[in-house]
C-alpha cells in the first residue's frame, strides 16, 4: 500500500512538472518575426578574380576579397513605388527596385563619411566570427570589436581596438578575420540632402531597411522587409 | 519504480538547464505601468553599491545602467528581456533564454553575469534600436523612459516632479562598480538627430516588437525632434516646453535657481572625482613604464563629454539669469550667490569667497579647493584639460599655458 501510494506520489510529481516545463517553454517563446519579413537569403558567387582587394575609398571601410563576393535577395516591398513618390515626391520607375532608387539618387549612395556601423560577418571552418566598426561621435576615430558566436548564435566577445584612424581600419580588420570568408557585409548608413534625410541598411549592397524623412512635408518612410510604411511627423 | 525515478530526476534536470531566469509572463501594458512605478520607486542612483542591495557590485557605465535597469525588473518579475543583437542583423535576440550562464547558481549571480555580458555588446548607439521615440506629453515622458545620446552619454528617468522636471539617474565612465548620479534636472543634452531620430526621450522597445518598424509601434513620435528644431535647438527654450506640458505647479524662481545651482556643484564635484581617478590611473601605468594611456583607457578617463554637459549646466543658469533679467523683482538668499557666478572680478572673488564657499566646495587637489565661479572662469576660458595624460592641477586649469601633450589623443566611444 505505502509502495503504491509512493508510486502514484512520483507519477503525479512527474506529471506536474512536466506540465510546468511545457507551458514555461510556451510562454517564454517571444516571436522574433515582424510580419511579413524575410530574412536576406545569402549566396556565394562564383570566384572571378582572385586576392584582389578593393580600395578602402572604392567601397566604405571594407576591403573586400572578391572571392567571397555574395549576393543577397532583394527584397521588394509590396508597396514601395506608390509609397515613394506619394510620402517623399521621389519619382520612382515601375521597373524600379530598392537598388535602384538607391543608386539613381546620389544622396542614398553609401558614403564611408556617414557609417553608423558597419558589421562584417566571417565563416571559418564552420565557426562564424563578427566585426563591428563604429565610428566616434565625429567620425575621427574607429572602434573595431570582434565576436565569437555560440551555439545559440549569440554573439561572445572577443577583442575590442579603440581608437582607429581610418587607415588603420583595413589592417586590423585583416588581422581579426584571420583569413576567414566573409559572408556578409552590413553597413548601417546616414544619408542626407536639405529636403530628405535617414539611414539605409545594406546588406551585402542591397538597401535592406530604409528610414527617409521628407523635412518640408515632415513625413518619414520606413521599408523593412515586405512592406513600407509612411507616418506624418506629427499627426495628433 | 527505479525507472520512474530516474524519469524524474532526467526530467527535472532537463528544466533546470536554461536561462538566465525563466519568464512566465508577457509584457503589455499593465507590466508597462508596473514597471514605470517600479523605477519611480526603487531604482536608485546606489542600487550597485548598497550593501543590502542584490545587486551590489555590478559595474557599470551609461547604457549599461540603463539595459540593467530593464533587466533587473523583467528579472525581479520573471518577464522576459530581449534586444536586438547588435552584432549582426538577425531575427535572433540576445534574451534571457540564453543559456552561456547554465554553470553559476540560478538567481542573482546568473543576472549579474548576463548584465557583464551585455555590458560588452551595448552601448548608447545600440540603444535607438531597442527603443522607441515618444511625445512630449505626461502620459509618455514617465519614469522608466531613458534619454538617449547616442555613442555620447544616456540618461534613465526615474521621476518627474511637479515642477515638470525629470529627476535623471545615470552613470558614467569608467565603467566599474559605482554609485550612480541623480539629479533633479533635465539631461544636458536635447533631441537634435534630425536625420535618423536616434536621440532623445524613448521607450523601451517590448521583446514582441524589436523586428516590426520602429514608426509602427505604439508611442512612436517625431513630436520631440520637430518641437527640438522649431525651437532652433535651445536647450532652455526646449525644457521649458516640457515643463509646459508635464508641470501642475509653478517652479518659483527661487527654486529654479536652486535646482540650476546645485546641478552645477554636484556636477563640479562629480568631476573631481572622477580627475581624482584618472590621475591615481595615470600615476599607475607611469610607474607601469607607460607614458601614455591607450585609446579604451583614454576613453575612459577623459572629461570630453563630461566638460561640455557641466559647462552646459553653467549656461543654462546664465540664460535663466538672462531670462528673468537678474531675477527681476525676486529676493531670496542664493540670489547674490547666482549673479555672483558670472561676475568677472578677480577681486570681488576674495572678498566674498568664504561663503562661496559654504554654497559649494570642490577640493581637487591636495590642499587646493576651488568654488563654482572659479570652476565657471576655467570653463569659459578653456582653461580645463579633458586629456587624461596629465595631473589633476593640469585638469583643473591652474595653468593658463596651453596644454600639450606627446601622447595620443582619442574621441570618447561611450
Amino acid at each position: 500500500m505505502q509502495k503504491n501510494k509512493f508510486r502514484i506520489l512520483l507519477v503525479v510529481t512527474f506529471a506536474v512538472a512536466a506540465g510546468i516545463i511545457i507551458s514555461t517553454r510556451i510562454n517564454n517563446t517571444i516571436s522574433t518575426t515582424a510580419p511579413e519579413e524575410t530574412t536576406p537569403v545569402l549566396q556565394k558567387d562564383v570566384p572571378t578574380n582572385v586576392n584582389e582587394p578593393v580600395a578602402a575609398t572604392e567601397n566604405a571601410v571594407v576591403e573586400k576579397n572578391k572571392t567571397d563576393v555574395i549576393k543577397t535577395q532583394e527584397t521588394r516591398p509590396s508597396n514601395y513605388l506608390k509609397l515613394f513618390p506619394e510620402c517623399l515626391n521621389i519619382q520612382v520607375d515601375p521597373t524600379d527596385t530598392l537598388k535602384s532608387i538607391t543608386n539613381k539618387n546620389k544622396w542614398m549612395n553609401k558614403d564611408p563619411k556617414n557609417l553608423i556601423r558597419q558589421n562584417l560577418v566571417y565563416k571559418s571552418s564552420n565557426k562564424e566570427l563578427r566585426i563591428s566598426i563604429i565610428p566616434s561621435e565625429n567620425s575621427k576615430t574607429w572602434t573595431l570589436q570582434s565576436f565569437s558566436v555560440d551555439d545559440e548564435g549569440l554573439p561572445i566577445p572577443k577583442n575590442k581596438i579603440m581608437g582607429l584612424q581610418y587607415h588603420q581600419l583595413a589592417d586590423n580588420i585583416k588581422t581579426e578575420g584571420n583569413g576567414a570568408s566573409l559572408i556578409s557585409d552590413e553597413q548601417n548608413l546616414l544619408v542626407k540632402t536639405p529636403t530628405n534625410s535617414g539611414s539605409i541598411l545594406f546588406i551585402n549592397d542591397q538597401p535592406v531597411k530604409i528610414k527617409l524623412f521628407n523635412k518640408s512635408d515632415q513625413r518619414l518612410l520606413e521599408c523593412q522587409g515586405t512592406y513600407c510604411l509612411c507616418n506624418q511627423a506629427l499627426s495628433s | 519504480m527505479k525507472s520512474l525515478f530516474i524519469g524524474l530526476i532526467l526530467l527535472f534536470s532537463v528544466s533546470a538547464q536554461a536561462t538566465v531566469w525563466d519568464s512566465f509572463y508577457t509584457w503589455d501594458q499593465q507590466w508597462e505601468e508596473k514597471y514605470s512605478d517600479w523605477v519611480n520607486t526603487s531604482w536608485h542612483q546606489y542600487i550597485f553599491t548598497d550593501a543590502d542591495s542584490p545587486y551590489n557590485g555590478i559595474p557599470n557605465d551609461c547604457a549599461d545602467a540603463g539595459y540593467a535597469m530593464r533587466a533587473i525588473f523583467a528579472f525581479e518579475n520573471n518577464l522576459p528581456f530581449a534586444i536586438i543583437d547588435p552584432t549582426r542583423n538577425s531575427t535572433k535576440p540576445i534574451t534571457n533564454q540564453m543559456s552561456r550562464w547554465d554553470k553559476l547558481p540560478a538567481g542573482v549571480p546568473r543576472l549579474k553575469a548576463f548584465i557583464a555580458y551585455l555590458a560588452g555588446i551595448v552601448y548608447t548607439g545600440s540603444m535607438p534600436q531597442d527603443s522607441v521615440p515618444v511625445a512630449l506629453t505626461k502620459e509618455a515622458l514617465i519614469p522608466g523612459i531613458i534619454f538617449v545620446k547616442p555613442r555620447v552619454h544616456s540618461y534613465q528617468i526615474k521621476d518627474w516632479s511637479p515642477q515638470g522636471i525629470p529627476v535623471t539617474i545615470n552613470s558614467t565612465t569608467p565603467y566599474s562598480v559605482k554609485d550612480m548620479h541623480k539629479y533633479i534636472s533635465f539631461p544636458a543634452y536635447i533631441p537634435e538627430d534630425m536625420t535618423n531620430f536616434s536621440d532623445g526621450y524613448r521607450r523601451f522597445k517590448r521583446p514582441d516588437e524589436l523586428y516590426k518598424m520602429t514608426s509602427s509601434l505604439p508611442g512612436f513620435s517625431l513630436e520631440q525632434f520637430i518641437t527640438s528644431e522649431a525651437l532652433n535647438f535651445n536647450s532652455v527654450d526646449f525644457n521649458d516646453f516640457i515643463i509646459g506640458r508635464t508641470a501642475t505647479e509653478k517652479e518659483t524662481v527661487e527654486v529654479k535657481t536652486r535646482r540650476l545651482m546645485f546641478n552645477i556643484c554636484y556636477s563640479s564635484y562629480n568631476r573631481a572625482s572622477v580627475i581624482n581617478e584618472s590621475t591615481n590611473y595615470f600615476y599607475k601605468i607611469q610607474n607601469e613604464g607607460r607614458s601614455c594611456m591607450n585609446a579604451k583607457e583614454f576613453d575612459q578617463y577623459s572629461t570630453f563629454s563630461r566638460d561640455k554637459r557641466l559647462k552646459e549646466y553653467f549656461v543654462r543658469l546664465q540664460q535663466y539669469i538672462a531670462q528673468t533679467k537678474n531675477f527681476k523683482g525676486e529676493s531670496f538668499p542664493l540670489k547674490a550667490y547666482a549673479l555672483d557666478i558670472f561676475v568677472n572680478d578677480p577681486k570681488q572673488y576674495q572678498r566674498n569667497r568664504k561663503q562661496f564657499l559654504k554654497f559649494c566646495t570642490i577640493p581637487y587637489d591636495s590642499g587646493k579647493i576651488l568654488d563654482v565661479r572659479e570652476v565657471w572662469q576655467r570653463l569659459r576660458f578653456d582653461l580645463l584639460v579633458q586629456n587624461p595624460n596629465t595631473t589633476r592641477d593640469w585638469r583643473w586649469g591652474d595653468y593658463t599655458a596651453p596644454f600639450t601633450t606627446s601622447c595620443p589623443t582619442f574621441e570618447e566611444v561611450h
